[in-house]
């Protein structure tokens, strides 16, 4: 009971970490944003998830809108696709 | 111009950009749909659209990007199917896999279980954002997401429009797209965490 009662005031960390993937969605109201920063004033563990979840984002982010910065990755190949393409296009240019 | 030369000549253009694009159009679908199948036929596509609207193209952007911009769309679309038809089966073990992860990350006090509380990365943020071995990492996580939380994480990265306007076009509301994004996102920091850092 105690332990709701605190989280009704400091969040839970399962509601705090669902507002940092909301804030970066859709935004948070002025309350929400404060009911976080109280929350992650006092928790360490979800400190560390902000932090790491932008940084995911980040990555992701890049490798989703900047396609040179995939040969980050090893590039894959499959050649027999590339072949049977180049194939069906000398067809048509015949 | 004949018209048979006019598609000839087209055909033949269109071939010197597979020569020289095919290996990272195909590279990047795969990455990006994480199935070799997809990205065989989002790939074939990609160049028959090409094929078929290449008078737009008049040399007004660079073939590498024209020709990304019709696979990314591609991509999207296939994200957005996945997202919005995951199937019966797949929602079924989806459900199991939520509450096995909220179950073992949280206490029933929904605070962070001592052994599952994040750990910082010993390592500084600009470096992993560049090393090649961390982007695998990331890659080999996504890969083991279920198949709509990574479309939901997909689309948040590939859509240019605002999440609420992606929401309203998948039929989907606000807290339904969060949501899921929220426990993908504990599922994938939680298998880098373990991945990259051993923790």
């Amino acid at each position: 009971m105690k332990k709701k009662i605190i989280h009704l005031v400091l969040l839970s960390c399962v509601k705090a970490t669902e507002l940092i993937e909301k804030k970066s969605l859709f935004g948070l109201s002025w309350i929400e944003r404060l009911q976080l920063r109280l929350h992650t004033n006092v928790c360490d563990g979800c400190t560390i998830y902000q932090q790491q979840s932008i940084l995911l984002d980040k990555v992701l982010q890049t490798q989703s809108i900047n396609f040179d910065e995939l040969s980050l990755l090893p590039q894959v190949k499959n050649e027999s696709l590339k072949q049977s393409i180049l194939l069906s296009l000398d067809k048509a240019s015949d | 111009m004949e018209p048979s030369t006019h598609t000839s000549g087209r055909a033949k253009m269109i071939r010197s950009w597979v020569v020289l694009y095919f290996d990272s159009l195909y590279s990047w679908a795969f990455y990006k749909t994480s199935s070799k199948e997809s990205a065989e036929d989002l790939v074939q596509d990609t160049f028959l659209v090409a094929l078929k609207s290449i008078d737009q193209f008049e040399g007004k952007s660079d073939p590498k990007s024209w020709l990304f911009g019709i696979l990314r769309h591609k991509v999207m679309d296939y994200h957005r199917q996945k997202y919005k038809n995951p199937g019966i089966v797949a929602l079924a073990a989806i459900e199991g896999r939520t509450e096995a992860l909220f179950g073992t990350l949280f206490n029933t006090h929904e605070e962070w279980n001592a052994t599952e509380s994040p750990q910082p990365w010993q390592e500084e943020p600009a470096h992993l954002l560049d090393n090649p071995d961390f982007n695998e990492a990331l890659q080999d996580c996504l890969k083991k997401l279920p198949l709509n939380w990574f479309s939901a994480i997909q689309l948040k990265f590939l859509e240019e429009k605002k999440p609420d306007q992606v929401c309203q076009e998948l039929g989907v509301t606000p807290t339904n797209y969060w949501q899921i994004i929220h426990r993908a996102k504990l599922q994938l920091r939680k298998c880098i965490q373990i991945n990259w850092f051993n923790g």
